[in-house]
């Protein structure tokens, strides 16, 4: 216990700020959206209580409070400085649903309550052993029965690579001291790395575009990632033996795709599942060793009998869909082809079955928001239809629809946690689907700090006009363009 | 130590490790680097050596032949291997070859001081306490002007190979039997190969791997890969460890690695320049760039500072043997002279001076010539050590004692002749190589050749044993023991 002390007094991530970003996966209508695919019970996001351990500066945590007023969230770390930050925030943004400790995971106790999500992000990999029993312990404690864990973490085998990167990182950095020294040594490192492993080589591509990957990372990031104290990677397959030891079951992955072979069970994993003979963990741990997968966020849920995996469409009529999806006139004429285009991409997806194309198009044009699909999935066909656009990322599925406003009023209102961030001049700002925007123009940001609901349209432009030093008439001519976008990243409020 | 010394459970009793020999480990080739960095060394064939982790001793006997006026001590935990190498000295008459069961935390002081101490496949493949005491043991048994090779699976490299690892561990952790172990070893690899994408490139990299794997006999990966303890080490690790012992690092017995700073690359100026002159450091940082798997490391006592300058005339006291063949004036380019190297491979040079030297080695062949009186300047110096880093030429500090002209009565290796005796495929050379005979009559002929026969009596033997005419077989007889010759069989 002393020494515990002794590691919080010099906590590396009171020495560096871990930029938190939220993590979609984890918000609770998403991680419910894929326990209902599998036919499991889920508390509604709306009115349930999430537990984050590990929170940090609380990036992920007040992100979700803000899109679940009525939710509870409790969040704790061992970083004085993260959490003194988090609740600076929380108090700023006025979100009085969330309750931020200081706290060793091995000190949480069920006094704590019980809990519908409790998420684990980045933690279960960088902690030690001990550390990682005492989490599983607290997961099995405070889990409602109908509850959902999300436990992240450096997957095994693939993570060797990661490790590689890690040898020599720590190797390189072992004699300075200084943080920003740390950082640009790294970074020289990292590059002349990336260059020394030229050529065809196997081994040395696969490592170069890694690191090129590990490069694009904040610093910071790597800094507590690769370059912090413990980094052990876990088997998939020894994280579900763990959560079965505490009375837990592996569910899912939350990345869509990881669930393909459990729904579309395709021929060329059919040895695979053969050789994993019925047990569904054994078959995942299979495919990280194909795939060769780096990062896991594994979905727990109470071990109370065994999950169905079976495609069951009907499951997709408590869920509501999400997805960009922009029609587009066949290629070739007279054909009885509907084509969209989908995502930021623009990949093509296209059917013949009409119904299924009235869908994806009432789907598209509901964009941003998302559409129930009760009494939308008529049949087989269009069920397993939005499955594959889900799986395939292309379309998101929740239990509740976020809830912002595309249609702002006279006295526009913007999420009082984006309002606080813009107003600390930060760049990513949290928005009501529980992603990031980037709002890098000070005029933006000054623009959503001024959105509180108090001031017309009128008045906003008379600000902006005198924040700016333009005509007013030029601004106001502007003001419904800039609420429409703002709208559309989900920033507003009705 | 109970669980060290129970002999019953030794993997190494249950399944054989292919016995082979290692050219490298030679002491002739092994001091070619001490020559190189101007440091004294002992005879190959006045020597005492000793070979930790032995194996059956096959490695030690080959090298135990090609120097019968050496000492050669050889050790392993692995009683039933150490059986066999035993009644195979003792049937080839390699007097000067000493086996023992031993544990390396259990080695007595009296096996008394060597000149060359070598450890191949155990340093990574033991726990820490066994490593420290492996090194603890060269550092108290090397000879002051000895030199010690420990070879081991080099980190980061090898965090790839220990992706096989993880799979295989998992993938066989219920099956018990060895032999089913090796067949479903087998299986989940080559599925796994076949299901790995070659557009990924960490993908694409264990197809690699695993494709190389699966060349190699099975066994290899049950003791490397599958092996209860793989930890693969650092070689600035290695360094520190040894430093520790009174040791200190030389440089890496692989030509392809060990002549960096003979011979500085273009390719790797970049990286002498961030290390400065720290060679560890050097060698570190090659293993980072290159993600070299293996390394096989060669100590020295540290006794003042390594001169690694590249002082060319050091090379005057080594021999060289290769393959080089002249290609023929008009098949090569007007004013440079072209060979056919080892595997297929071609030299040119347009100094007629480095031609000249390039052909006398090759009409030496097998035998290797000295360099004495043959390297005139810096480039020719350079030339050599560059062949030699590339593999197209071998160097060694003494010739090999093996004949190219059999007498009336031939006479082949005895060691050579016992594996043919007893029907192995692979053989021990007089040159410290392995030389595949595959035919059961060439195998059957070579174990006649023990002196006492005159060719006439081989003729009528070997017409007996094949049944056919003598006459037949006299006229291919010549052929046939120049055949052996040339693969360094025969000592007379």
């Amino acid at each position: 216990m002393n020494a515990l002390k002794d590691v919080a007094s010099v906590n590396a991530y009171d020495r560096v700020r871990y930029p938190g970003v939220p993590q979609p996966s984890s918000h609770p209508a998403t991680m419910g959206a894929l326990a209902c695919l599998y036919g499991r019970d889920f508390a509604s996001p709306s009115r349930c209580r999430v537990l984050e351990v590990g929170c940090g500066d609380g990036a992920n945590l007040l992100s979700m409070a803000a899109t679940s007023p009525q939710s509870q969230f409790v969040g704790f770390d061992l970083a004085e400085t993260a959490i003194a930050h988090a609740r600076a925030t929380a108090d700023a943004a006025g979100l009085t649903n969330v309750e931020l400790l200081v706290m060793d995971i091995r000190d949480a106790s069920v006094s704590l309550g019980e809990f519908d999500y409790i998420i684990a992000h980045g933690v279960y990999a960088w902690v030690p052993a001990p550390v990682r029993e005492a989490l599983m312990l607290l997961i099995s404690r405070t889990l409602a029965p109908s509850g959902l864990a999300f436990v992240s973490y450096n997957a095994m085998p693939g993570s060797r690579v990661r490790q590689i990167v890690r040898d020599i990182l720590l190797d390189r950095i072992r004699c300075g001291t200084e943080v920003s020294d740390k950082f640009a040594v790294a970074k020289e490192c990292m590059e002349f790395y990336a260059g020394a492993w030229a050529g065809q080589d196997p081994v040395r591509k696969a490592m170069r575009e890694e690191m090129v990957e590990t490069l694009q990372r904040p610093p910071a990031v790597l800094f507590h990632d690769e370059m912090g104290e413990i980094f052990e990677p876990q088997f998939v397959s020894h994280v579900a033996a763990h959560a079965a030891k505490h009375g837990l079951q592996y569910l899912c992955d939350c990345r869509p795709a990881l669930s393909t072979e459990a729904f579309f069970p395709s021929e060329g994993k059919g040895d695979l599942r053969q050789r994993a003979n019925g047990d569904w963990v054994r078959c995942e741990q299979l495919h990280d060793y194909v795939n060769l997968t780096r990062f896991r966020r594994t979905v727990l849920c109470r071990d109370d009998g065994a999950i169905d995996r079976r495609t069951e469409c009907t499951r997709l009529q408590h869920l509501h869909a999400q997805g960009r999806f922009r029609q587009e006139e066949p290629k070739k004429p007279n054909s009885d082809a509907f084509v969209f285009l989908a995502d930021e991409s623009g990949n093509p997806v296209s059917t013949t079955n009409a119904t299924l194309a009235k869908l994806i198009g009432r789907i598209g044009a509901a964009d941003p928001s998302a559409i129930p699909l009760q009494g939308a999935i008529t049949g087989r066909e269009i069920g397993e239809a939005i499955l594959r656009l889900f799986l395939g990322g292309l379309l998101s599925l929740l239990t509740e629809p976020f809830v912002f406003t595309l249609t702002p009023g006279e006295r526009p209102l913007a999420s009082a946690l984006a309002r606080t961030q813009a107003s600390r001049g930060e760049t990513s700002l949290s928005t009501l689907r529980h992603t990031v925007v980037e709002v890098t123009d000070p005029e933006s940001r000054h623009f959503i700090t001024l959105l509180d609901g108090t001031l017309t349209r009128g008045e906003l432009a008379t600000e902006m006009a005198r924040f700016t030093n333009a005509p007013t008439a030029a601004v106001a001519g502007q003001l419904d363009d800039i609420l429409t976008r703002l709208a559309r990243t989900a920033l507003l409020i009705s | 130590m109970e669980a060290l010394t129970e002999a019953a459970i030794n993997p190494f009793d249950q399944i054989r490790y292919p016995s082979m020999v290692h050219e490298s480990l030679h002491p002739a080739r092994l001091s070619v680097f001490a020559c190189l960095h101007d440091r004294p060394f002992a005879p190959a064939s006045r020597c005492r050596l000793l070979e930790i982790g032995c194996g059956d001793g096959m490695n030690l006997m080959s090298i135990a032949a090609t120097a019968p006026q050496s000492q050669f001590v050889g050790f392993d935990l692995a009683s039933t291997t150490i059986a066999t190498g035993r009644a195979m000295a003792a049937a080839a008459g390699l007097t000067n070859v000493e086996l023992s069961v031993m544990d390396i935390l259990n080695t007595p002081a009296s096996l008394g001081e060597f000149d060359y101490i070598v450890a191949h496949g155990v340093y990574a493949w033991v726990t820490a306490p066994v490593r420290e005491a492996l090194m603890r043991l060269i550092g108290h048994m090397l000879a002051p002007n000895g030199l010690a090779q420990i070879s081991y699976n080099a980190m980061p490299g090898c965090r790839i190979r220990h992706i096989v690892r993880d799979i295989l561990q998992d993938c066989l952790a219920n099956v018990s039997d060895t032999a089913t172990r090796l067949a479903a070893a087998k299986e989940w690899l080559d599925l796994f190969a076949a299901k790995w994408s070659e557009a990924d490139p960490l993908q694409n990299a264990m197809r690699h791997r695993v494709q190389e794997l699966l060349l190699f006999p099975l066994e290899v990966i049950f003791h490397d890969e599958m092996g209860e303890i793989y930890e693969p080490q650092f070689v600035s690790d290695v360094a520190a460890d040894a430093k520790r012992h009174g040791l200190q690092y030389l440089c890496d017995a692989q030509p392809v690695c060990g002549c960096e700073a003979l011979i500085p690359s273009e390719e790797r100026s970049l990286l002498r320049e961030r290390v400065g002159e720290d060679f560890v450091r050097f060698e570190q940082e090659y293993d980072f760039a290159t993600l070299l798997p293996f390394r096989s490391s060669l100590l020295c006592r540290d006794g003042g500072t390594i001169d690694r300058s590249a002082a060319w005339t050091r090379v005057h006291k080594l021999h060289a043997r290769g393959r080089f063949v002249p290609v023929s004036a008009d098949e090569s380019a007007p004013g440079r002279f072209e060979f056919r190297t080892h595997e297929n491979g071609r030299a040119a040079t347009s100094e007629s001076v480095i031609a000249d030297l390039l052909g006398r080695i090759g009409a030496a062949e097998p035998h290797s010539v000295s360099l004495a009186t043959q390297i005139a300047n810096q480039e020719i110096a350079e030339t050599v050590l560059r062949l030699f880093q590339i593999g197209a030429l071998s160097l060694q500090t003494e010739p090999f004692p093996f004949a190219l002209t059999p007498g009336e009565r031939p006479v082949a290796s005895p060691l050579a002749r016992l594996q043919a005796a007893n029907g192995e495929n692979n053989l021990a050379s007089l040159r410290h190589a392995m030389v595949e005979i595959n035919d059961a009559n060439t195998r059957y002929f070579i174990s006649l050749l023990d002196g006492t026969r005159t060719r006439r009596d081989l003729v009528i033997e070997m017409a007996r044993f094949i049944g056919a005419p003598a006459e037949a077989i006299a006229t291919e007889l010549n052929e046939t023991l120049n055949r052996l010759a040339h693969m360094a069989l025969l000592t007379g």
